[in-house]
Formats: structure tokens, sequence, C-alpha cells
């Protein structure tokens, strides 16, 4: 697959601070690449540094096989994650806005903004006043507004923040469709389940840096914790605690309110075992789960679980 | 397309224009009427004029000296009534044909060249009109002149020739229609271009202000240049937009004020108006750039901004500057104070292109305003883009 978007070495500094530390990234042609950070990690500042809204300091980004130029940006179709539109225009008005600083041809733009329109399912409120349009609409106009002219590579920084569950699905949906049809798309979200449904590699950036890249798979086998198991038993004793710590592969032990919980890294029968030893300790079991990591788990694990600013 | 968008948002924000352009018709049609009004009358406050009849007994050069002065009163209008009719002077005052009636009695002239003084006049008035005492105060102020010059060793005819003379002066000196370099002709430009820093302030900020703050807003800057447009050409093109409304609010306010001063705008140095007219339209399309600029912000959480600022400007340069009282007028603090806003200079400039407010026509002094005016016009644009500058800069840095 050809690169799409390459990042080396990319350092940008704002002062004192360090927002971007030598960062490298790079994204291939079909790809749903999700950008995961903690507030602050530089995710924003990347892709103003990439879509040439930002100067750097070092480094070196080429988008389509050179440094972005106008014909490159004529590719690239973003859709911010502040709603950025006309109030005083409709919404027809204002995705021909947009697409026009694209597509000059009237007629192609004209087909262009209709689809879009169809699209993001806007059809019924091509007159309506941004205003007038609910937080859902709203992101949809957003989204309509930034692929209407059917670009390459699509950006989308955070497109679902304060959307009803409703609409964040519509959106989910639209964005694979785009992949569908050929786009490759860069998505940032604190969102993981969205991330972890949509994207088919991630990049989990901190401080600046680039720590973690893969599939969601790649990423998960990267952290320690392969099993979490969670059983419901009633009135363990120290000495059945101690045997349950020393069990192979589990390398944390909680119990509270009658709740244990056990963290395993590796190992096969997990579960299996830990239940037949409870069976020949005789000790009342209620619910029981066994959870794999999830993405969440590998971001806290991996950028710390210390709150940010 | 940006250029054409942002002309499409200047449907929005026409109702307020609308309603300042209805002000300024209003206000200019105002003035117009009130100073033909004025013209139409015997040169001074014509259309005030007070309806007295005399009925002269005496019939003597005194007498008639006294009758032709009163004819000649700006304040005054003699009235014909058939004083031979036995209720002719009531029937007059009754039907409000007449509001004073003069009776000079015989031996007026007499005696006035003995010196008696009393006795000699009577009147006849409405009851409780206020005519009695400002028709009598204008016999009163030509008998004490009289009398002076008796006292003085004039012969009574010779003393209603002089005393009459001496008060017609009187009324020059005090007249503002009498000044130097002032044409008739003139009145409604002259009103016209006076008003201009006012409205056209006014308009053009209640369109370009919002307007710009919409197109240079962070927010839609950075996702605008997003696309192959760049940087300089987004700016050009928002820049060019907002030209062509200046230039549209111009026209309207030039052919609104061509319909009420029905074509009287336009004279021998209407080309030194024009670029008056041009230079303050260039100076509050800067303005707007530079307000909607640093209040971008506030612009789009408030629409009552736009209007704030546009009031204590307008207005504010409107009361301080001389465009609704003459310059001449205005205390020497706020004249002092006001030489540094443009509006100073464009009614300064109006003042002597026009001949208003005692200013004589001066090529040299109307060019001196001008230029004032275009530097004023320099440098809100250069603060305007040093604004957009720092904003960027700040930004980046965040």
């Amino acid at each position: 697959m050809e690169t799409v978007v390459k990042i080396e070495k990319l350092v940008k500094r704002y002062k004192e601070l360090i927002a971007l530390d030598h960062l490298d990234l790079e994204i291939k042609e079909g790809e749903i690449f999700g950008l995961l950070g903690p507030n602050g990690s530089g995710k924003t500042t990347c892709i103003n540094c990439l879509l040439n809204l930002l100067t750097y300091d070092k480094g070196e980004i080429t988008v389509f096989g050179k440094k972005m130029d106008n014909e490159s940006k004529a590719k690239i179709g973003v859709v911010m994650q502040n709603v950025a539109v006309h109030d005083e225009l409709s919404v027809k008005e204002n995705i021909d806005y947009f697409c026009g600083l694209y597509v000059k041809d009237k007629k192609t733009r004209e087909q262009c903004v209709k689809e879009a329109i169809e699209f993001v399912g806007l059809e019924g409120f091509e007159k309506f006043k941004p205003k007038k349009l609910s937080g859902g609409l709203l992101r949809r106009l957003n989204i309509a507004c930034g692929i209407a002219h059917k670009p390459k590579l699509i950006i989308m920084d955070e497109p679902t923040v304060a959307v009803d569950p409703q609409s964040r699905n519509k959106i989910l949906e639209g964005i694979e469709e785009l992949n569908r049809q050929g786009a490759t798309i860069i998505y940032t979200s604190h969102y993981m389940e969205e991330v972890e449904q949509i994207c088919t590699r991630i990049a989990i950036i901190d401080k600046g840096k680039n720590l973690a890249i893969g599939t969601k798979q790649e990423l998960k086998k990267m952290i320690k914790n392969t099993e979490t198991v969670t059983v419901e038993a009633a009135g363990l004793t120290e000495e059945q605690l101690t045997a349950v710590r020393q069990m192979p592969h589990s390398y944390e032990c909680r119990y509270d309110n009658n709740t244990l919980t056990l963290l395993y890294s590796g190992g096969k029968h997990n579960l299996t075992r830990l239940l037949d030893y409870l069976h020949s300790e005789e000790v009342p079991i209620g619910r029981v789960y066994s959870t794999l990591p999830t993405l969440n788990d590998v971001f806290l694990e991996i950028t710390g679980k210390e709150l940010r600013d | 397309m940006v250029f054409k968008a942002y002309l499409k948002l200047v449907p929005s924000y026409l109702n307020q224009v609308i309603m300042y352009m209805v002000i300024f018709a209003v206000l200019l049609a105002m003035v117009v009427v009130g100073t033909d009004n004025i013209s139409a009358g015997s040169g001074t406050l014509g259309g005030f004029a007070s309806l007295v009849s005399v009925n002269d007994l005496d019939g003597t050069e005194e007498s008639k000296a006294l009758i032709s002065y009163l004819e000649n009163s700006p304040n005054i209008k003699l009235i014909d009534i058939d004083f031979d009719k036995e209720s002719a002077v009531q029937d007059s005052l009754y039907n409000r044909k007449t509001e004073y009636v003069l009776t000079v009695k015989k031996g007026f002239g007499e005696s006035l060249q003995k010196g008696e003084y009393e006795n000699i006049l009577s009147s006849e008035v409405i009851g409780g009109s206020s005519y009695e005492s400002f028709v009598g105060n204008e016999i009163d102020t030509y008998m004490s002149a009289v009398r002076l010059y008796i006292i003085g060793g004039s012969d009574s005819v010779t003393a209603c020739a002089e005393a009459a003379k001496t008060l017609e002066n009187g009324v020059k000196v005090t007249s503002y229609q009498q000044e130097e370099g002032w044409n008739e002709e003139n009145k409604a430009a002259y009103y016209f271009y006076n008003f201009i820093p006012y409205i056209m302030i006014m308009m053009i900020l209640a369109i370009l202000v919002p307007t710009f703050s919409t197109f240079l807003n962070d927010e839609m800057r950075s996702r605008s240049l997003c696309s192959p447009i760049s940087p300089v050409r987004y700016t050009f093109q928002i820049i060019a937009g907002a030209f062509v409304i200046s230039i549209a609010i111009s026209l309207v306010l030039l052919v609104t004020g061509l319909i009420i001063t029905q074509g009287r705008l336009f004279n021998d140095k209407s080309v030194y108006s024009l670029i008056q007219m041009f230079i303050f339209m260039l100076f509050s399309l800067g303005v707007s750039a530079l307000v909607g600029i640093l209040c971008s912000s506030s612009i789009k959480n408030s629409p009552y901004v736009t209007s704030m600022v546009s009031n204590v400007l307008g207005l504010g340069m409107a009361f301080m500057c001389g465009v609704f009282v003459k310059q001449s007028l205005l205390g020497e603090g706020v004249l002092n104070a006001s030489k540094l806003l443009p509006a100073y200079w464009y009614v300064r400039g109006n003042n002597l292109i026009m001949g208003g407010d005692g200013a004589v026509f001066d090529k040299g002094e109307v060019m001196v305003c001008i230029t004032v005016q275009a530097l004023f016009a320099l440098a809100v644009f250069a603060a305007a883009l040093l604004a957009a500058s720092l904003k960027r800069g700040r930004r980046a840095s965040k």
C-alpha cells in the first residue's frame, strides 16, 4: 500500500514547551488511522502541522509523497473539532462554500453538494440555518462541509464530541463508508470504543512522542494484562487469598465487597483453574466474568493513570 | 468563492442598515425642508412672522417711516384692513386675519419733534396672546432708537430714518445666512456631506464588523485555509468583498441624497466632497476590520457588541467633531481633542468646500484635511493588519 502521510522526526516547540518531540508516523492508503492521546499530548498540534496551519521547528512531513502544496491540499478534507460554519448561510450554502474552495466548476460542485447532503442524511434541512440544527445535525453538517469535494485523505479531529448515540452511530457508519469508497482517514477521538470500532491502525501519542503504534490486537499485546477475571465469592480467608495470589500467571489480586478480581498476564485456562480451586475450598460463588483488555486498558497502561490538565 | 460567500452574508445584516438609512433620510429631509423654508422668507425668520395691521391717522413722514420699519422687519408681516369699516378691527382680530393692530395717533410726528412720547401710539391685540409683547418689543426698540437720535440733536424725520437703518444693521450682524462664502444653493449639499461621517461609519460597521468577524475568526480562517486557497488570497477576497459593500453603501447614500435634495448635491467643488466621502469610507472599512478582528469572539457570542461599538464611535465622533453642532459652537477643549479624529478633518474640509460655518474655500487647506483623513485611514488599516498578525502569533504560541 502506498504511503499517504509520512511524518519524520517532527519537532514543534511553544517557547519552553515541546509539543511534538521527534514524532514519527506513517499512514498508508486505505487506512482508518486512529490518533489517540490524553489532553495536551500533541494530537491537534500534529494535525495543524500536517495541514500547514502551524510551522514546525524540525522534521519533515510528506503528503501523497511530497511536501504539502496546494495540489496536496486539494486532495484533503478536514473535519475540525469545533464546528466551523457560517451561521448566516443555509446548510446547502455552507457546504457549497467549503466545496467551492476546492471545486471551481459549478455543475460538478452542485452534484458534490447534493451527494454530501445525502451522505450525511441532511435531506430536508438544506435551507435551514446552522443555528436551527440540533447538535447531531450540526456535526453532520460539519462533516458534509469537509467531505463534499470527495477528498482522498480525510482528517477528522474528534468529530463526535457532544453527539447523542444515534447521531454518533450514523457518523461512524459514514466514516466507514467513506473508507470503503477509497478515502484514507486520520481520526482522533477521546472515545476509545469508537477508535476500537472503526480504526484499522492506532497510534498512541503522549508528550509529543509516539508511544505505541499498531492494530488494536498488536497494541493489546504490548501491555502486561491479557485477561481480567472477576468472581463474586463470599467469605474468602487470608489463607485462601494467599493461595489465589500464587496461582500461575496472575500478577494482581484485589478482594473488596465479596468480589475477587484477578489480573493475568498470559497463560491458558486461568478461569478454570481459579474456579476449580474455589470449588475445592467449597467457597460459595455468584456471578463470574472474564474480560479481555480493551483499548482503554492499553491507553491507561501506556499513558499512565494520573489526571491531565 | 470567499468573495461570493462574503457578499452572501450581507442580507443577514441589512435590517440595521435600512434602519440607519431611514434615520439619515428623515434627518436630511428635515434639515433640507427646514432650510428651504428659511430661504423662502425674508432672510431670517420669515416663517415665524407676526401679522400686524397699522392704522395711520397721522400720515406724516415720521409715521410713514415707522410703518416702513415694520414692513422691513423679518418678524412682522403687514396686513391691510379696511379701517373705515366700523367693526373691521374686531372682525380681523377675531378671524385671525391680523394678530396686532397698531394705531398711529394724529400728531405723532409733531409730538416726536417736541420730544413728547406719551399717547402717540395705541394697540389692540388678541387677549392673552404673546403678540403684544413680541410686536410691542419691536416698536419699543424702534421708538427708543428714535428718541436717542432726537436727544442727540436730529430732527424727527432724520431720527426715524437713522433708527430704522441702525436696527437693520443689527439684524445683519447676528444672521448666519449672511456669512462670507456661504452659498444658499449649497445648503442641502452641505448638510448631506456633513452627516456622512456619522451615517457612513454606522452603516459600514453594522454590515462589515459581523462579516469580518465571521470570516476572520480563528476557526473559520483555519478551516478555510486547509483548502488550496492561500492566506493572502483569502484575506484579499474578504477585503474585496468589504470594499464592494462599502462602495454600494456610498452609492445608496448618494442616490438617497440626490432624491431628498432634489439633485442639489453637486457643484463645481463636488469632486473634493466625493474624495472626502471616499476616504472616510476607507477609514470606516478599516475600523470595521480592526473591530472585527479584535472582537470576533465577543461578536459571535453577542450581536449587540457591534451596535455598541458603532454607536460609541459614530455618535461620539459626530458630537465631538461638528457633525450635528457647528464646529464654531464647540468649546476649544473639545475641538482640540476632536483633531485626533478623522471626522473633525472631514467636517472642517466640508466647511471649506461648501463655505459653511464661516469658512472660505481654500484648496490648500482642503487638501490638508483630505491628507489627514487619508493618513487616519492608512493608520487604521495598519492597526488592523498588526492586530491580525498578533492574534495569529498568539494563537500559534498557545
